[in-house]
């Protein structure tokens, strides 16, 4: 059985020791826990805000550690950005969560450096805005805030358009043609806006000023009170000043560079807390004691139940969960053939405690059509060593070990699709034989046939796998109905079904290409058959006569274009593998058409880059449709819940050892 | 040599590119924008609507596939224009039209499913199989023409 099973259980333990039982189960990995249901006299910890308090800690640990990426230019290999995992000492771990509060100093002082950097910058921005600001009066050779001399008075500030220094003169004398002796100097200006100084008599100014207000004069809002050059200059050293302040915080921040791991697993450390906490909630305590309860497999019971109840002082209930009531979650354990679809299965669902587990009947038919969906075999093969280096080099644990499980079987059906249909970077080889070496016609590789030219072929068994597919699908539904002992139904809702099916494909086959007059015969006395009996059966529920003869016809109709559509869906096979084929032959030809070697491998490189990406998703996307809508549609309930284990959880980093044996 | 028929078949050809292209152009771009929004909250779900976001497009690919076999079997593709008939031309300009139309109307609608999954995601992140299923139900109604046209384009050589 590909599904563990698993039983309920409940601790009690002294409240002296609730620390060290939660440590406990969470060093073993092996317990789910769930809520505790409310009683009398019974308290759960509020452990919430403690919870947000830990995962804050994180968070700033997390941003103090990009820092230090940033800073320190911490070298990755190349690999490390897909596996990013370092393997640890449990030692290393357990002096991280001593040392907690140090590392917080550290981390504390990064962080202010980083707040210091970020301020030098915001002052660099203020200062370069007052550069722009002064730079069109630059050239002005009295401070900006200039009102009056001995002998004069003067009005510094600009207009919203471009000027000349005439064009200014010219309008003051028609705006207040009683002044004599105005004088104007343009300090720069451009389509947006013109700056000047504008000189006149002590006498004269409030005539000047009417006459430069009517005229769109505006005054600076906060003139330098010196030199505009001089002010521009003082900005300039104070931006140099930041920049060299924050060259020293970064070099300040780049001294902490070998705290960067533990820094990192600190983070991971408060995250585990947290979710160590949210574990503790679901607890409840009375004045002595606690208590929890929640899900573990049933054959790491035993030996849960022995070592808790040496350790500490505390007693432990096995028990059967009850499906009906309680939220029972579901473990899968398959071989790593089986284990790659399980993302697939539970990206629909994962199985529901009345379900089977999907996955080992499911993989073969994924791994095979998907297979002959993409049907290169040269894409095959880089797939297989894509997932041999990630393998070997990367050594992934979990989840993403099954992905890559994943894509090597993929990767194998590929192969072998495609050299049974000749398909090897679509025609490369001939296409190598014809154009560079000269040949007439290149050697014929498939093993099978060419898709191309015999796609009716290909269509027809399309169908038959697609017959093959639904068949099993069928059978599990059988098994199940079985299992809980519904022969009834097993045999009135399956057999009808197989039999009318196959009637339906033998007889649809002879309407297509040539068969044999025997298969034709046989195969409309089976669609005659299997009509007949669901007829009879699949109105079964109905009390009247009536009802049940509409019933059963009513299940015939839709038996029948349910299954006509369903086995129609598998020509995306032929489709989708044609697809990835001529295209690959597209990007040949192509590449072939230059006659040149290097633009040959160019364009070879880029087309078939281009071809796996797009039909690596397509086929994913329709082989994943295949099984949903097809297949889980016969038997698959789902809406179950993957069991969770309350363990220590980290994401960078690997603890070499076996933790349990401590 | 340019006739009639080779060009009624190029015109095939250029309907199921041009049809098939736009629908998918406008697939991916309605899906594209709602994953844009969703990845402005979450940048980590970039590979599951980068799926959803590609769906749409197959039906591009669809019709470059008809028109480049229409193009190698009247041998404008290899050097060689074969001298068709009007009729052979027009064989192959209707040949073009299932992907051509059903593409266009297809792409277009499975890129409002895309979309509407990626909106799906965007509350529901576990619910990306669903999504991807939905966008696909529309899918196979552009994988049917497409059969058509492929065996209809297959199935006959001229000249």
């Amino acid at each position: 059985m590909a599904k563990i099973k698993l039983v309920r259980f409940e601790i009690a333990a002294i409240l002296e020791e609730s620390r060290r039982l939660i440590d406990f189960l969470r060093l073993c990995g092996t317990t789910e826990l769930s809520s505790v249901p409310d009683a009398d006299g019974l308290l759960s910890y509020q452990t919430d805000s403690l919870c947000e308090s830990f995962e804050r800690k994180s968070e700033m640990i997390e941003k103090c550690a990009a820092a230090l990426e940033k800073y320190c230019e911490i070298k990755k290999p190349f690999l490390s950005s897909f596996s990013d995992c370092t393997e640890i000492e449990l030692q290393d771990y357990r002096s991280v969560c001593d040392g907690a509060d140090e590392l917080m100093l550290v981390c504390d002082k990064i962080n202010n450096l980083c707040e210091k950097i970020s301020f030098e910058n915001g002052e660099i921005i203020r200062q370069q805005t007052l550069i722009d600001y002064y730079k069109p009066w630059e050239k002005l050779d009295i401070p900006m805030s200039c009102v009056r001399t001995q002998n004069s008075s003067v009005f510094i500030g600009y207009f919203k358009e471009e000027l000349s220094k005439d064009e200014i003169i010219a309008r003051l004398a028609s705006s207040a043609p009683e002044v004599d002796g105005v004088a104007a100097e343009v300090i720069s200006s451009d389509k947006s806006q013109t700056c000047v100084c504008v000189f006149c008599f002590h006498e004269d100014k409030a005539a000047i000023e009417a006459a430069l207000r009517e005229n769109g004069f505006i005054k600076p809002d906060n003139p330098a009170k010196t030199l505009p050059s001089a002010a521009i200059g003082k900005c300039e050293k104070a931006i140099a000043e930041c920049k060299d302040n924050i060259g020293k915080y970064s070099l300040d921040i780049a001294s902490f560079a070998s705290f960067y791991n533990k820094i990192r697993l600190l983070s991971e450390y408060y995250l585990n807390q947290a979710e160590k906490y949210r574990a503790v909630s679901r607890a409840a305590t009375s004045e002595r004691a606690i208590y929890l309860e929640g899900y573990v497999p049933e054959r790491d019971s035993e030996q849960l139940k022995f070592e808790i109840e040496r350790r500490f002082t505390a007693q432990m209930d096995v028990y059967e969960p009850d499906y009906e009531k309680d939220d029972v979650p579901v473990l899968l354990e398959n071989k790593p053939f089986a284990a790659g679809v399980e993302s697939i299965s539970n990206m629909y669902s994962p199985p529901s405690n009345n379900d089977v587990d999907p996955n080992p009947v499911m993989s073969f038919f994924y791994y095979a059509l998907f297979g002959l969906m993409l049907s290169d075999a040269g894409y095959g093969l880089l797939m297989v060593i894509a997932a041999l280096v990630a393998k070997f080099k990367l050594k992934f644990s979990g989840e993403r070990a099954k992905t890559v499980s994943f894509i090597f079987w993929c990767g194998i059906s590929t192969m072998i699709w495609g050299a049974l249909f000749g398909g090897w970077f679509g025609d490369l080889i001939p296409t190598i034989c014809t154009h560079f070496l000269g040949m007439e016609k290149g050697p014929d590789l498939a093993i099978w046939f060419t898709p191309v030219e015999n796609s009716m072929k290909l269509l027809m068994f399309s169908f038959a796998f697609g017959l093959a597919h639904l068949y099993a699908g069928l059978a599990i539904r059988f098994y199940m109905l079985a299992r809980r002992k519904q022969w009834l139904a097993a045999f009135s809702d399956v057999v009808p079904v197989m039999i009318f099916v196959a009637g339906f494909a033998a007889f649809g086959s002879s309407l297509l290409v040539q068969v044999s007059p025997a298969v034709k015969s046989v195969g409309t006395k089976l669609l005659l058959v299997g009509a007949i009996l669901i007829v009879l059966t699949s109105g079964r529920s109905s009390k009247n006569i009536l009802g049940k003869l509409g019933g059963g016809l009513y299940g015939l109709y839709n038996t029948a274009t349910g299954y006509l559509g369903d086995i129609l869906s598998y020509s995306r096979l032929l489709a989708l593998g044609l697809v990835t084929g001529v295209i690959a032959n597209v990007v040949n030809m192509l590449a072939a058409m230059f006659s040149n070697v290097l633009l040959f491998v160019l364009v070879f490189l880029a087309g078939h880059t281009v071809n796996i990406a797009v039909n690596l998703i397509g086929t994913y996307v329709h082989t994943s449709r295949l099984q949903y809508v097809e297949f889980f549609s016969k038997f698959y309930e789902g809406g179950g819940r993957i069991f969770t284990p309350f363990r220590l959880n980290l994401k960078h980093f690997k603890i070499k050892e076996d933790i349990i044996n401590d | 040599m340019i006739n009639l028929g080779l060009a009624l078949a190029i015109l095939g050809a250029a309907l199921a590119v041009i049809l098939a292209g736009c629908g998918s152009a406008k697939g991916v771009g309605l899906a594209g924008q709602a994953a844009a929004g969703l990845l402005s909250e979450d940048p980590s779900m970039f590979g599951k609507v980068l799926i959803l976001q590609l769906l749409p497009g197959t039906q591009g690919l669809y019709g470059f596939l008809i028109a480049i076999l229409v193009l190698v079997n009247v041998g404008v593709l290899g050097g060689a224009p074969k001298d068709l008939s009007w009729q052979q031309g027009m064989y192959y300009l209707v040949a073009c039209l299932p992907i051509a139309f059903a593409g266009l109307i297809s792409a277009i609608h499975q890129g409002k499913v895309a979309s509407a999954g990626v909106s799906l995601i965007a509350k529901k992140p576990d619910q990306v199989g669903k999504a991807i299923t939905m966008a696909s139900l529309v899918e196979f109604y552009a994988i049917l023409p497409f059969l058509i046209s492929l065996l209809a384009v297959l199935s006959v050589s001229v000249g």
